[in-house]
């Protein structure tokens, strides 16, 4: 068996994937595809080592930086140097608000990878379904009960020794020919973990647990509902990069979907959902000492707590020809957000005091978008996308937009936005196996609400403390994505560039006010002009025999505010990664080498970061299935123990150190 | 026999029952009269040649603006066509002084009867500060005064500053209930050489600063205050939380004096 064709982790460049009708070709450009369901491949480059592995490593393996605040956890996406509203983040085509204002909880915080099936990122910003973004789209679909299958359980339970990491999880499923179940809950749980130099890092346990109900009831031939529902609840979740822990950050996500074809070539589906997102942190379990000393709000604690809820209402559909496909997603959503922050005086003679961090800020957002792919002869084929968003943002909180039109007076506080994206692509197959292709977009993308609104929000890492700005202008960009693949039996390589300028970049604007007190200075929302980003993508997957396979990739960007010529903040480095697995689905053995190089190229004005110099780690990983329900699984992560911090790692905080895994899934 | 005896006795005694009841609600077809009720801090009650002199308060009085309001009672009738004045007076043994009021002599009572006017206490005393009360009845054209001890506490709304030339002025800030966002603010200047004779200053550059002492900062948007009437500058100030703010305050008088002092607010 060759192991090639079961690769899960594909790089789907130019793709030209049948699907659904023998003839149709549809275009994926630049898209990279990670299946998250370790059990529907026998091999596991779909996975990442780690026994006790997270959604966080889920996006590690599909290109994605990680800013990160916590010990493996909620780590923020970012990729090609984009990140927070330039992105789009959705699950299953839906919306999750964070509800930390500090970034401490971004939506994927708030799922398993043991709810996923697979995880689409697009970087070229043709994936304009869920959401307008300047170039990139990451996409996670969630795991969907099946019917006719027997009732069966997944028993899995893994353990490391590094935090003394330990993940349970259980699943049910079945289904009969018209009606199919799926139940799964996953805990997963950490101690304060260990770094390279092996100093223990203090406040970076978690516990998180996730519940997750799935139904399926097919109502005819072409008609299907199903319904989803995930509760997940994370306590005490340490951030020792941070001023606050979390206490507890819960969410309830519920969609139900009606699925219809209308013919062989007409699809269609309707998602109403909507989810609700509560976080509170504090700093109650910080050292008096810290809280005495720290530089921002000294000697008082202050709890904070952030709600978001999300209703939405996704539409999606598709129309099919032997040449064409055409493609429709209307996409509404409503979003409620609220934070608040309290202050406790360590001198009890001071008043305890209150802040509102987001005053009810209601978003309702429409939006449209539309592609069409064209196949003109059997080597050429051309795709044009867009996407029209209008969206009406306000404050309910009256008291709140009293202070903070206090800030702007004469600004209308109520915005209404529009924002419109397009793109044109080609794709080329030069000969047989050899393709071209290139993306030019003109994106945009909305202030988001918390840039808008924001009020008094501190960034540890630059120690700023920023305030938003109702009027900010969109960003919009203007993008050029070429690449191309070579594809063998044995082999598959890919190239990719892209240069993106982005105008009306928006940051917080670098001020020269001189902070009182020692405080942290205060910057507000704003443009800080145009920005210059650049990257490129490589991969090889060469199958050397058929009991061995490797799997090479490296990729850099680099982003420049040209305006106010600074690099942009929070870019990773150059970074590669090599792969070999061996073996057979018996017994398979591999080892990951990942490294990257020093980082210069720091922020000093737009939020200020200091250089990182390079790393390497590589890990190891032995599986074993003397059954057929069972494997067992052993692998070290960080084998030589290497101490090292990602550039995208907020306050330099370390990553793990070496760490010992043993896990085991039985099939009952 | 019996049994058609006791039935005819309970319906007489209840015809008569009812009857009782027809008559009685008709002799209280008046409904009763409902006491005045006042929403304020009832200060002192002082009668004098069968009047009788309330004074009320907000509450507790304090250092600073405080709305007094004086309600006339004679035989038992509350006067509305009266004239009040007022005159606070500070005995501190050797010295006494006043302190600045507000009132018109010729406004109408609200009605409740009540006849308003304030009075910016100066300082705090539990027995120096009386308030004498001139009231005369155009009825029977009388005029008579009394005076009612009252008891200042403290607050930091006023103060009292000595320029160069050893004028006093007396700097007020109105106490408000402060909450979070955008809040009037309005404070009062006036100027004394006396202590008898309040001066209100409309001419003087005010301008203030409100921070927050325990956490470092302040906050923008506020408005500078502008003179409105009777030593009044009114402006906007911005506050960004609850907790205890203080308001920096610098008054330039024409002659180019310049006046500061803190206040200390609570946002709640």
């Amino acid at each position: 068996m060759s192991p090639l064709p079961t690769i899960v982790f594909l790089y789907v460049v130019t793709g030209v994937a049948a699907i659904a009708q023998d003839t149709l070709k549809t275009i994926t450009v630049r898209t990279v595809v990670v299946e998250a369901d370790p059990y529907s491949k026998p091999w596991r480059m779909d996975r990442p080592l780690s026994a006790s592995s997270s959604v966080d490593d889920l996006m590690r393996l599909g290109g994605l930086s990680l800013i990160q605040r916590a010990n493996g956890f909620a780590g923020e996406a970012s990729m090609l140097g984009l990140r927070g509203g330039q992105m789009n983040t959705s699950i299953d085509g839906m919306k999750i608000h964070a509800a930390c204002v500090d970034k401490m909880d971004p939506s994927t915080a708030y799922i398993e990878l043991d709810n996923l099936s697979s995880m689409d990122v697009s970087s070229d910003a043709t994936d304009l379904r869920y959401g307008q973004n300047l170039g990139g789209s990451v996409n996670f679909s969630l795991k969907q009960p099946t019917l006719a299958t027997s009732l069966s359980s997944i028993v899995s339970m893994s353990t490391e020794s590094n935090a003394a990491l330990r993940r349970f999880r259980v699943d049910l499923s079945g289904g009969t020919e018209t009606l199919g179940l799926r139940a799964g809950y996953t805990m997963r749980s950490a101690d304060n973990m260990r770094a390279g130099d092996g100093q223990y890092i203090s406040l970076s346990g978690f516990t998180k647990h996730n519940v997750q109900v799935g139904g399926l009831w097919k109502l005819s031939d072409r008609d299907a509902l199903s319904a989803t529902f995930i509760a997940d609840v994370a306590s005490d979740v340490g951030y020792p990069a941070l001023i606050m822990d979390t206490r507890k950050a819960d969410a309830l996500i519920g969609a139900i979907t009606w699925r219809s074809a209308w013919s062989p070539s007409i699809n269609t589906s309707a998602k109403l959902y909507a989810n609700s997102v509560t976080h509170t942190m504090d700093d109650y379990d910080r050292p008096l000492s810290q809280i005495a000393s720290r530089a921002f709000m000294p000697n008082m604690h202050m709890p904070m707590l952030g709600t978001t809820h999300v209703f939405g209402l996704l539409a999606e559909g598709s129309i099919a020809s032997s040449d064409n496909l055409i493609r429709t997603v209307i996409d509404v959503t409503y979003l409620d957000a609220r934070a608040t922050m309290s202050m406790i005086p360590l001198d009890t003679s001071v008043s305890t005091m209150q802040m509102t961090n987001i005053g009810d800020a209601r978003v309702a957002t429409a939006g449209v978008s539309a592609s069409w792919e064209h196949s003109i002869d059997c080597d050429l084929s051309v795709r044009v996308g867009t996407r029209v968003d209008v969206s009406s943002r306000t404050l309910a909180d009256a008291s709140f937009r009293s202070v903070l039109g206090g800030y702007y007076p004469g600004m209308s506080l109520d915005r209404t936005a529009v924002a419109l994206s397009v793109n044109v692509g080609a794709f080329y197959t030069v000969a047989e196996g050899v393709q071209l292709w290139t993306v030019v977009a003109r994106s945009e993308r909305m202030p988001t609400h918390l840039e808008m609104y924001g009020f008094w929000l501190y960034d540890p890492q630059a120690n700023i403390v920023t305030i938003g700005r109702p009027d900010l202008a969109n960003e919009k960009a203007l993008s050029l994505d070429i690449g191309s693949t070579f594809r063998t039996d044995d082999m598959k390589l890919s190239v990719s560039g892209s240069m993106r300028h982005i105008d009306n970049y928006i940051a917080p604007v670098p001020s020269t006010d001189v902070p009182t007190q020692g405080q942290p200075p205060t910057r507000y929302m704003g443009s800080i002009g145009g920005a210059d980003l650049m990257g490129f993508n490589a991969n090889a997957t060469v199958s050397i025999t058929p009991w061995c396979s490797m799997q090479a990739s490296v990729l850099g960007t680099w982003g420049t505010g040209i305006t106010i010529n600074d690099p942009l903040p929070l870019i990773a480095p150059m970074q590669g990664m090599v792969r070999a697995v061996v073996g057979d689905p018996m017994l398979q053995g591999e080892i990951i080498v990942t490294a990257a190089v020093a980082q210069s190229r720091a922020s000093r004005l737009i939020l200020p970061e200091d250089n990182t110099a390079s790393w390497a780690r590589a890990d190891v990983l032995l599986a074993w299935m003397p059954l057929s329900q069972l494997r067992i699984q052993f692998a070290c992560t960080n084998l030589f123990d290497t101490f090292y911090h990602e550039h995208t790692s907020i306050n330099n905080m370390p990553s793990r150190g070496r760490s010992l895994n043993v896990g085991f899934r039985a099939v009952l | 026999m019996i049994t058609t005896t006791l039935f005819m006795n309970t319906l007489k005694l209840s015809a008569l029952a009812v009857l009782a009841v027809l008559v009685l609600s008709c002799t209280t077809t008046t409904e009763p009269v409902k006491p005045i009720t006042i929403d304020k801090t009832l200060v002192s009650t002082v009668t004098a040649s069968n009047y009788a002199v309330e004074l009320y308060a907000d509450g507790a009085i304090t250092v600073g603006y405080t709305p007094l309001y004086v309600r006339i009672r004679h035989n038992g009738l509350t006067l509305t066509d009266v004239h009040v004045l007022i005159t606070p007076n500070m005995d501190m043994g050797s010295i006494h002084h006043t302190c600045p009021v507000e009132q018109d002599e010729e406004v109408a009572p609200d009605k409740d009867g009540l006849y308003h006017s304030a009075a910016i206490f100066t300082m705090a005393s539990d027995v120096g500060w009386k308030v004498g009360i001139t009231i005369h009845d155009h009825d029977i054209d009388t005029t008579f005064t009394v005076h009612i001890p009252i008891a200042v506490g403290n607050s930091g709304n006023t103060v009292t500053l000595k320029d160069a030339s050893s004028t006093k002025y007396i700097l007020t800030l109105k106490n408000a209930a402060w909450t979070v966002g955008m809040n009037d603010i309005m404070f009062n200047l006036y100027r004394t050489a006396d202590g008898f004779d309040y001066t209100p200053v409309d001419d003087a550059e005010v301008s203030f600063a409100p921070t927050m002492p325990s956490m470092g900062h302040g906050s923008k948007g506020n408005v500078t205050p502008v003179a409105t009437v009777g030593g009044w500058y009114v402006g906007r100030v911005n506050y960004t939380m609850t907790g205890d703010w203080q308001i920096a305050l610098a008054v330039k008088t024409l002659d180019g004096q310049i006046l500061t002092n803190n206040y200390q607010v609570v946002v709640r």
